[in-house]
C-alpha cells in the first residue's frame, strides 16, 4: 500500500496536476481569507467551512487521473497481476489525493498565522472545522476514486466526479423541490392538504439526511458533532469499497 | 475438445460470473445496510452526547444557571417549544445560527422534558388551533411558541438579542449581545410558575418608548401594555403594576386623580424621573401623588464632587450605591446613574407610611439648581443625597408599594441597548419589578446573555496597504509561480 500511496502521491508532482490543484486552492481560500480580512473579522472556521464548495472543483482534478490515467495507457494490469491486494490499491490512491489536500491546507495554516498575529482569534472551533473539513475531504476524494474508476477517460471520470459532487452539494434544493412536487401531486389527487405536506417533509428530511453540507453546516458556528464524522467516513468506506469491487469485478472479468 | 466438455467448461464459468456478480451485489448492499443502521443508530443514540459547543462564548450550549433550573423542573414536565417555521437549515447571517443549535441544546438536555420542533404554519394550519384552540395567543409564522399546560409565551427571534440603540437611530439594529438563553430560558421559568401579571405603561407625556424595558419584563413573565393619557384615563383593574418612564412633562389631572385611587386600592408602581432634557419641569402633580407616598422628587441635578464617584468631568455622571437592605439586588452595590433628579422623603405626618432609601450618593455630592434663562447655576449644602427611594404602606393588606429612581439610567432603552442585560443596574430594575409585584417569590432565575463571537483583528493592521500586499501575495503571487512550476513540468514531460 505504501508503494501504491508513494507512486501516486509523486505523480501529483511530476505532472501538472498537483500544481494546478494547490494553485487553484490557494487562490480560491486566498479570496476568501482576504475578504473577511478587509472587514476586520476573520473566522478562520467560517473561511474553512466556506472551502468546502470548491469541493466541486478541486477533487475532479485531483483525482480525474487515479485509475483512468492507468486504464488508458494500460499500466492498470500491474494490479491484477502483482500480488497486491486491490483494495490497498485503493486505498494507497485515497491517501495519496488525501496527502496532497493536506498540502494544499497550508494555505489555511498560513491564513491562521496572519490571523493570530493580527490580534485575531484562532480558537478551538476553528480545529473543529478543520477536522469536519478533512473528513468531508475524505468523503469526496472517495468519490472522486470511484469516478475514476468506471471509465477509462479522465474527462469522463472528472466530470462524473463533478456531477455527483453538485448533486450532493444541492441535494437540499433538490430535496425541497421533490417535496413540494410530491406534495402538490398528493394534493391533486385527494390527499389531505397536511398529509400531503407530511409526506413531502418526509421526503426532504430523507433527502436531507444523506447532505453532508448540512451535517457539517453548524461547525462554522463552533458546533462540533461527532455523527458527521462517523457519516464522512462510513460512507468513504462505501465508495472506496465500490471502487474495490469494480477493480475486483474487472479482475475476474480479465481472468 | 469435445462440444459436451465445451458445453460444461462454459456452464461453469457463467455459474461462476452469475456466482461473483451476486457475491459482489450482496457485499456492497450488507455495507450499505451496515453504513445506514450504523449512522441512524449513532446519531439518534450518541449523537446529542457527543456534540460539543466550542463556540468562544459557549453560544451553542445553557449555561449551569439555566441547566441547573432545567434539572429542578419536575421529572414529567413537558415543555413544547415550537418553531412557527421551517426548521432553518441556512443559518449563516441570520440570527437564527444562535437560536437552533442552543434550542438543540435545551431538548438534549432536558432529558424529555423540553421538546424543540419545527411547524410552519403555512404548511400545517392546524399547528394553531393545536397550541392555541381558544385563539388567545398571537401566534404567527416566524415566531416561537413556548407550551406548557395549555398556557402560551411567544419570542420573536428578533427580540432574543440587544441593539446598540445609537446605531438604530441611524436605520442599523447592530447586535450587543445574545440573549437566546435569557429569553427561552426566563419564558420557561415564567410558564412553570403558573404566574401571569401584568404592567401598564403610562404615555403620552413624551415618556421613554420602553422597548427594552418591556423585555426585561417580559424575561419575568410580565406582559407590558401601554396606557395612552387622556382626559378618561383609568388604570385598568387588571394591572399588576403602573410605570411611568421618565415623562418629559408633568402628568395632567385625571391621571394624578387616577393614580391617587391606584394607591387608596393598593397599587404598586414605579416612577422614573431624571433632569436630562427638561430642567424646567417640577413635576408639581406627579409630586402630589408621590406625596401620598411622603416621597418627592426635587428639581436639581444631582452633581458627584468625590472623584471616587465621578464618572466625567462635570460629575453629573457617577456611581451611585445601594443601601443595606438592597445589597442583595445585584451583584454589586456600584450603579451607574447621570443627571439624575434627588429624592427624598416627604413631610407626610402619617405614621403607616414607611419610606427608605435604595440608592445614595456619596457624601460630598451637591445638587445644583438650574436657571436655563441666564444660566446660573447655585449650589446646595454637599451631602448624601438619595437617588431612589421606595415606599409602602404598613399595617394593612395589599399594601401599595412604589419605587421612585431619580434617574432613567435604570430604565431607559438607550441605556439597557448599551450595556445589555448583564449591567448592574438591569439586575437591580428586575429584582425591584420581583419586589413591588411579589414575583421574587416565583422566578429566581437569572441568566446571563452572552457577548457575541467578536473576531475583530487589530484594525491599525487592516490598512489597505496590507490588503494589497495579501492579495497580491495569496491570490497572485502564490497561484501564479504553481502555475508556472506546472506549465514547466508539462513542457519537460509531455512527451515521455
Amino acid at each position: 500500500m505504501f508503494a501504491v500511496f508513494k507512486r501516486e502521491f509523486l505523480s501529483y508532482f511530476r505532472s501538472p496536476v498537483g500544481y494546478v490543484a494547490i494553485a487553484l486552492f490557494s487562490f480560491l481560500s486566498g479570496y476568501i481569507f482576504i475578504n473577511n480580512f478587509s472587514s476586520g473579522s476573520v473566522n478562520i472556521a467560517s473561511e474553512v467551512i466556506s472551502m468546502r464548495s470548491f469541493f466541486v472543483v478541486i477533487v475532479p482534478i485531483i483525482t480525474m487521473g487515479s485509475f483512468a490515467e492507468d486504464k488508458k495507457r494500460g499500466t492498470e494490469i500491474l494490479y491484477y497481476t502483482t500480488p497486491v491486494d486491490l483494495f490497498s490499491v485503493v486505498f494507497g490512491k485515497f491517501l495519496a489525493a488525501f496527502a496532497l489536500y493536506m498540502i494544499m491546507f497550508v494555505n489555511i495554516i498560513v491564513h491562521m498565522i496572519v490571523t493570530k498575529s493580527c490580534n485575531g482569534i484562532v480558537g478551538i472551533g476553528d480545529w473543529g472545522s478543520i477536522i469536519v473539513f478533512f473528513f468531508l475531504a475524505a468523503l469526496f476524494i472517495s468519490i472522486g476514486l470511484l469516478a475514476s474508476a468506471i471509465t477509462d477517460s479522465q474527462i469522463i471520470s472528472a466530470i462524473a466526479c463533478f456531477i455527483i459532487i453538485i448533486f450532493i452539494q444541492l441535494i437540499s434544493t433538490i430535496s425541497a423541490l421533490v417535496g413540494n412536487t410530491i406534495s402538490a401531486f398528493l394534493a391533486v389527487i385527494g390527499v389531505s392538504s397536511e398529509s400531503a405536506n407530511s409526506i413531502g417533509t418526509a421526503i426532504v428530511n430523507g433527502m436531507n439526511w444523506l447532505d453532508p453540507f448540512t451535517k457539517t453546516a453548524d461547525f462554522r458556528y463552533g458546533v462540533f458533532s461527532v455523527s458527521p464524522l462517523i457519516f464522512c467516513v462510513s460512507f468513504a468506506i462505501v465508495f472506496m469499497f465500490l471502487t474495490f469491487r469494480i477493480l475486483e469485478k474487472k479482475r475476474w472479468a480479465k481472468s | 475438445m469435445s462440444s459436451n466438455k465445451k458445453s460444461a467448461n462454459k456452464s461453469s464459468g457463467d455459474n461462476r460470473q452469475k456466482y461473483l456478480k451476486l457475491y459482489s451485489v450482496g457485499t456492497v448492499l450488507i455495507l450499505l445496510v451496515i453504513v445506514f443502521a450504523s449512522n441512524i443508530l449513532f446519531e439518534n443514540i450518541l449523537g446529542k452526547h457527543l456534540t460539543f459547543d466550542l463556540s468562544l462564548s459557549n453560544q451553542n450550549s445553557l449555561t449551569k444557571e439555566s441547566s441547573d433550573f432545567i434539572a429542578s423542573l419536575p421529572a414529567d414536565a413537558n415543555f413544547r417549544i415550537v418553531g412557527l417555521m421551517d426548521k432553518p437549515t441556512s443559518l449563516n447571517n441570520s440570527p437564527m445560527r444562535y437560536i437552533v443549535p442552543l434550542l438543540d441544546d435545551y431538548a438534549s438536555k432536558s432529558n424529555g422534558r423540553i421538546s424543540v420542533e419545527y411547524v410552519n404554519p403555512e404548511t400545517y394550519p392546524s399547528i394553531l388551533r393545536e397550541l392555541d384552540p381558544q385563539n388567545i395567543y398571537d401566534l404567527s409564522s416566524d415566531k416561537f411558541a413556548v407550551c406548557y399546560q395549555g398556557r402560551i409565551i411567544t419570542v420573536e427571534p428578533y427580540d432574543c438579542f440587544t441593539y446598540d440603540s445609537s446605531y438604530s437611530q441611524q436605520g442599523y439594529m447592530v447586535p450587543t449581545a445574545n440573549a437566546v438563553e435569557y429569553t427561552f430560558t426566563n419564558a420557561i421559568a415564567n410558564l412553570a410558575s403558573g404566574i401571569t401579571a401584568k404592567a401598564y405603561f403610562v404615555t403620552g407625556l413624551q415618556t421613554d418608548e420602553s422597548v427594552q424595558l418591556k423585555h426585561v419584563l417580559s424575561s419575568l413573565g410580565m406582559e407590558a401594555e401601554d396606557l395612552p393619557v387622556s382626559n378618561g384615563f383609568a388604570i385598568p383593574d387588571d394591572c399588576d403594576l403602573l410605570i411611568l418612564n421618565n415623562p418629559q412633562t408633568d402628568i395632567p389631572e385625571p391621571v394624578e386623580i387616577a393614580l391617587g385611587e391606584y394607591i387608596d386600592k393598593g397599587g404598586d408602581f414605579i416612577v422614573v424621573l431624571s433632569f436630562y432634557n427638561n430642567v424646567t419641569e417640577s413635576y408639581s402633580r406627579l409630586n402630589n401623588v408621590l406625596n401620598k407616598m411622603n416621597l418627592n422628587v426635587d428639581s436639581y441635578v444631582l452633581r458627584e464632587n468625590d472623584p471616587h464617584y465621578a464618572l466625567d468631568t462635570t460629575g453629573f455622571a457617577s456611581l451611585i450605591h445601594s443601601t443595606d437592605g438592597y445589597k442583595e439586588f445585584a451583584s454589586t452595590d456600584s450603579f451607574r446613574a447621570s443627571y439624575a433628579r434627588p429624592v427624598r422623603a416627604y413631610d407626610n405626618p402619617f405614621s403607616y407610611i414607611t419610606t427608605e432609601p435604595v440608592m445614595t450618593t456619596s457624601s460630598t455630592a451637591t445638587a445644583v439648581i438650574v436657571d436655563p434663562d441666564n444660566g446660573i447655576s447655585e449650589f446646595e449644602n454637599e451631602n448624601t443625597y438619595n437617588v431612589v427611594m421606595y415606599s409602602t404602606y404598613t399595617g394593612m393588606t395589599n399594601p401599595p408599594q412604589c419605587f421612585v429612581f431619580g434617574t432613567s439610567d435604570f430604565t431607559s432603552d438607550s441605556y439597557l441597548s448599551s450595556y445589555g442585560y448583564n449591567d448592574a443596574n438591569v439586575q437591580f430594575i428586575r429584582n425591584c419589578i420581583k419586589k413591588v409585584t411579589g414575583l421574587n417569590e416565583y422566578n429566581n432565575v437569572f441568566v446571563y446573555t452572552k457577548p457575541l463571537d467578536d473576531y475583530s483583528i487589530d484594525s491599525a493592521k487592516v490598512t489597505s496597504t496590507n490588503v494589497s500586499v495579501m492579495t497580491v501575495v495569496f491570490m497572485v503571487v502564490i497561484p501564479l509561480a504553481l502555475v508556472i512550476v506546472a506549465v514547466i513540468i508539462y513542457n519537460k514531460r509531455k512527451n515521455l
